[in-house]
């Protein structure tokens, strides 16, 4: 026996990796000291050893006391409740490196150990090899750090839950402080969808962000974040401009008219890697929606003379105050105006009006469109200035423009603000940022900006709002195909939520490495310990009683899992979640608030400028400077 | 607008426009406002006050209304 002051107690029962341990009376006051350190015994989550041979089998304490006790011996009074379940994890060389898996079991009467933070250390290993980045420590013990493999973390996936308040964008932070090191990394690429603009105070020197309606001159330097329509594929351009179509017919006549203004662009401007034959409705190549969109309007709304010629030719269009034919503005969404039909006998055969008896029934469709081309809140999309292409589908810049600010630039972190895009098509551009940047890396797989020779972290923030699995989201369709394919080409995905259970559980299995984060709610918990593949329910149990801050980190990325106390960024880099206050802590004269429940109302407030902020889709007011 | 920056424990910088009566907040950890319809002469006893921090909660907070900038 080499450490007597170490022993526990000795195996009594062995059922697949779960071991039951008998408790030996000496271990019982309950404390240790080794190396002069105090251990507690037979702390929930704690690491026990089992040396067999040249070996030292490894273990995770799930169980303590009474219902460990294996049920032929619970009449047996001489160990009474002195009973420990524990889940073999792995094992080792006396003191050499250890691995996850066995090759070999403990029996009956094998001592049990516990495991010193030396021997801890030695188990978490401190590589100071660079494909590993330190979050901070494990849990009670403060020497060993808490390293994740940057190699598995990227490419298979990771996920971070937790309840709110539990510390989960301090762990985002962290984790991307950690990654966009410069020093270690020069050419991270990770991109962050930010759901509410928390992150640009976090990382402003290190990520460029992109904004709707970004301004320049702001603080954080927020670029303008566009997503050209004409990017889209035709499923998504559909769901974000005209919506559901009533029937087949429809959408098809729609769909080769988008189709034959992508031919005519591409054949005004022949762009490399397009051309007729392999042109489909989804390439990318500029049109002009506006036009289209006209085009259609006069079809479907259009009256006419019959003056011989073409109907189109003899468009009845209406006058205005200035004797000008009102024939709309196709660019600023503005509709043409047709005269009513009339069919008055003693009208000239000259003057009566017709309808132009369109077959297409698509007047919602192009109302609806109308519309959008017109609010300044989808300017992103449809006015996405250097890209807004013309009547012929010219635009000033192309996508590698695009992808270039994106995932191309000096900076390693990109942040996406979507804190602008209207609710009814978040989902829907999610998932079309989502597809853009998939195909990108995809097809550029050999070149060396591509997936495979510069992945990509995608980290997505509020996961659970557009990967839900009760509607088929566009989203979620994409993420799961990032999930199952994209660690072969290089994209890699974090995902972020407060609500795993309503994250599509195919997604969230795909996770190889999980953070915890302190977990209440019993369904988010069960959500998440059915999607880890370690057996390690005693851990897993953890979750609701983990410390702001504490993690549970388990899967890939890590050689075992472990309790890790985070490292909170320096107080001025960490993210701003931005719940508003109600009463401030600090007093009055030393509050960085000017409003909340603890101060007066002021006199004359002024609900005008209120509802001006509502009609006008922009939270600055117009006074403001 | 010309900020004047100010010692206090959490106002970092203020400011003010004649033209529209309009008082510039910065505090400490970043964040901006505007006062609106705040006469001249509130601004400048902010400005020159011992503590700014205490003239802003006396006079400032509670009597204007204000954006977030």
């Amino acid at each position: 026996m080499t450490s007597k002051e170490t022993y526990l107690g000795d195996v009594q029962d062995v059922n697949g990796t779960s071991v039951s341990i008998s408790l030996s009376k000496e271990s019982l006051t309950g404390f240790v000291y080794i190396d002069g350190q105090g251990y507690r015994v037979g702390q929930i989550g704690s690491f026990v050893r089992i040396p067999i041979g040249f070996n030292d089998l490894f273990g995770i304490i799930s169980q303590v006391g009474a219902s460990a006790i294996p049920i032929t011996q619970v009449d047996n009074l001489n160990v009474g409740n002195r009973w420990m379940t524990i889940q073999l994890i792995g094992e080792g060389p006396k003191n050499g490196i250890f691995r996850r898996g066995l090759s070999q079991y403990p029996t009956i009467g094998d001592e049990v150990h516990l495991v010193s933070e030396k021997e801890l250390k030695n188990i978490y290993g401190q590589p100071d090899k660079p494909y590993f980045v330190k979050l901070g420590h494990i849990s009670n013990a403060d020497s060993i750090p808490a390293l994740i493999d940057v190699n598995k973390l990227v490419t298979r996936h990771s996920a971070i839950v937790g309840t709110t308040g539990s510390g989960k964008s301090t762990t985002v932070a962290s984790i991307m402080n950690a990654l966009s090191d410069t020093e270690k990394y020069p050419s991270s690429r990770i991109i962050m969808l930010d759901l509410h603009g928390e992150y640009g105070q976090a990382l402003q020197d290190k990520s460029n962000i992109y904004k709707i309606n970004g301004d320049i001159s702001s603080k954080f330097k927020e670029k303008k974040f566009h997503i050209p329509f004409w990017a889209l594929s035709f499923d998504e351009l559909c769901k974000i401009s005209f919506g559901e179509f009533n029937n087949e017919k429809d959408k098809n006549i729609v769909m080769e008219r988008v189709q034959k203004h992508k031919l005519d662009s591409l054949n005004n401007n022949p762009r490399k890697g397009a051309s007729a034959d392999t042109l489909s409705v989804d390439s990318p190549i500029p049109f002009s929606i506006h036009h289209l969109w006209h085009e259609l309007y006069i079809e479907v709304f259009g009256t006419y003379y019959k003056r011989g010629g073409q109907p189109l030719d003899n468009l009845a269009y209406d006058i205005d105050s200035n004797g000008n034919e009102i024939r709309g503005n196709p660019l600023e969404g503005i509709p043409p105006i047709f005269k009513n039909v009339t069919n008055d006998k003693d009208l000239d055969a000259q003057d009566k009006v017709f309808h132009l008896n369109s077959s297409l029934n698509i007047g919602k469709q192009l109302l609806l469109l109308g519309t959008k081309l017109r609010i300044p809140r989808y300017n992103f999309i449809f006015k996405p200035d250097e890209w807004l292409p013309d009547a012929n589908g010219n635009v000033t810049f192309d996508l590698d423009k695009l992808l270039k600010g994106w995932i191309g630039s000096d900076k390693p972190i990109t942040i996406l603000d979507l804190s602008g895009v209207p609710a009814d098509i978040l989902q829907t551009t999610i998932g079309a940022l989502l597809r853009l940047l998939y195909e990108a890396l995809f097809w550029s797989r050999n070149l060396s900006q591509g997936g495979r020779h510069r992945p990509l972290l995608l980290v997505m923030e509020e996961a659970h709002l557009y990967l839900n699995d009760k509607f088929e989201g566009m989203a979620s369709k994409v993420v799961q195909r990032i999930v199952k394919e994209g660690r072969k080409y290089g994209i890699g995905a974090m995902i972020v939520s407060q609500r795993p259970s309503e994250i599509n559980s195919t997604i969230l299995s795909q996770c190889g490495t999980f953070f915890a984060l302190r977990l209440t709610n019993g369904s988010d918990r069960s959500h998440i310990t059915s999607a880890l593949s370690d057996n390690l329910d005693g851990l897993t149990s953890m979750l609701p009683i983990l410390r702001t801050g504490e993690a549970i980190i388990l899967g890939e990325a890590v050689k075992l899992p472990m309790r890790t106390t985070i490292e909170p960024p320096p107080k001025n880099r960490r993210p701003d979640s931005q719940d508003p206050i109600v009463f401030d802590e600090v007093a009055h004269e030393d509050s960085q608030n000017p409003g909340g429940w603890g101060i007066p109302m002021e006199v004359d407030p002024n609900y005008s400028e209120l509802v001006e902020t509502w009609r006008a889709q922009n939270p600055k007011i117009d006074k403001i400077k | 607008m010309d900020m004047t920056q100010v010692g206090s424990s959490n106002v970092a910088a203020v400011g003010y426009d004649e033209d529209s009566s309009t008082l510039q907040v910065e505090f400490n950890n970043g964040t901006a406002y505007q006062y609106f319809d705040v006469p001249e002469h509130i601004f400048e006893g902010l400005r020159d006050a011992d503590s700014v921090g205490g003239y802003l909660a006396a006079h400032i907070k509670g009597s204007y209304r204000y954006s977030k900038v």
